[in-house]
């Protein structure tokens, strides 16, 4: 009997315990936008927090935010569902999607991929990328330097324009590396934070 | 034998008193702040120099350094993050090909190549970076005076 008992018990914790791995963490609907803007399946509720992605973003540790911001408390806040503060923050735009984050994580999750499909979201809710290239249409020549350049393959030739084709930059995919405008030889494509002008103007001597 | 700043002979005892005007362009993943590029230089020359921040160095162009020649800078130093640590992948392998032939036109040009160097850095290692500094600096400062003559762009003709 009392082994019976013991068993009975057992199973009972067991299930309890079950049940409170399940209901620990709710995921927000927010996350689940964020998964069906993807690609891929975003597995959020895997992350257990031991961030050790944080540990490893350039961003987190170089990129001097007012309000301070690492790929850990970015996901933690999308499984809450706090909106507002991770699409008003410039982290998601200064992130490269390098992927050193996910190597170290031990869960696997897609982080760059969150990041991708949070750009996205930011975009049709009305934020614009703020490093983003922009291409001056009467100037570019469709060369296509550009293209070749790109590290992330924003960049593609698109029809339209006064000479018919023009060069196109996706707002989503832009990381602001500034790479396009070094190679441009009319200087058609310039990021809109940082200008050629604005740039010879930092080293030119008024004499 | 190659244009060296080193071969030349005599030009030591000359230069130094000379402070050397430089033009700086770091990366803003690798070196954050400007101000603490600036306090790399030496005291004399930081007044002088001029530090410029970019995004990433495949920013940087060759039209920058030339410009930074013309108005009258002696030296133009480039520093990037090491190879494969650049935080959009490719960036600074895209600057190292730019500026290793940029050097060899200088070179033709009759400027020493010295002037103008690419410096991979890694941010946690504050000693490397002040050696290297240095070096470039020493180089230089045995150039001398940059001095840019209007001669060698249009030589005049002859009747």
């Amino acid at each position: 009997m009392e082994g019976l008992l013991y068993a009975f018990l057992f199973l009972f914790y067991y299930v309890s315990e079950m049940e409170m791995h399940e209901t620990y963490i709710q995921i927000s609907d927010f996350a689940r936008e964020l998964d069906a803007a993807s690609t891929y399946e975003l597995d959020l509720s895997d992350c257990y927090g031991c961030a050790r992605c944080s540990s490893v973003c350039k961003v987190a540790a170089f990129a001097a935010l007012d309000e301070p911001m690492t790929p850990r408390a970015l996901l933690y806040r999308a499984v809450i569902g706090e909106t507002k503060s991770i699409i008003e923050s410039p982290f998601i735009w200064l992130c490269s999607g390098c992927a050193r984050c996910e190597e170290a994580c031990p869960q696997g999750v897609r982080i760059s991929e969150v990041v991708r499909s949070l750009r996205r979201l930011a975009l049709e809710m009305g934020r614009k990328n703020p490093n983003a290239a922009r291409v001056n249409e009467r100037i570019c020549m469709h060369c296509g330097a550009c293209v070749v350049v790109c590290p992330n393959k924003a960049i593609s030739i698109v029809d339209g324009g006064p000479k018919g084709k023009v060069a196109n930059v996706d707002p989503s995919e832009c990381r602001g590396c500034g790479a396009c405008s070094s190679v441009c030889p009319n200087n058609a494509i310039q990021q809109a934070s940082l200008n050629y002008i604005e740039i010879l103007n930092m080293f030119a001597r008024k004499s | 034998m190659k244009v060296n700043a080193r071969n030349m002979e005599g030009r030591v005892k000359e230069a130094s008193d000379f402070a050397p005007a430089i033009a700086v362009f770091h990366c803003r993943w690798c070196l954050p702040e400007s101000d603490f590029v600036r306090m790399l230089l030496p005291e004399n020359s930081r007044d002088r120099s001029v530090v410029v921040k970019l995004n990433c160095t495949s920013r940087m162009e060759a039209e920058f350094a030339i410009k930074a020649f013309a108005e009258g800078y002696d030296g133009v130093l480039i520093l990037g993050c090491e190879m494969g640590e650049c935080h959009y992948r490719t960036g600074n392998e895209l600057a190292l090909k730019r500026f290793t032939l940029f050097r060899r036109i200088l070179e033709l040009s009759g400027i020493y190549p010295e002037r103008l160097s690419f410096i991979f850095v890694s941010p946690y290692d504050e000693e490397a970076i002040r050696d290297k500094v240095k070096s470039f600096v020493d180089d230089v400062i045995l150039c001398g005076p940059f001095k840019y003559k209007k001669k060698w762009i249009k030589p005049s003709r002859k009747t």
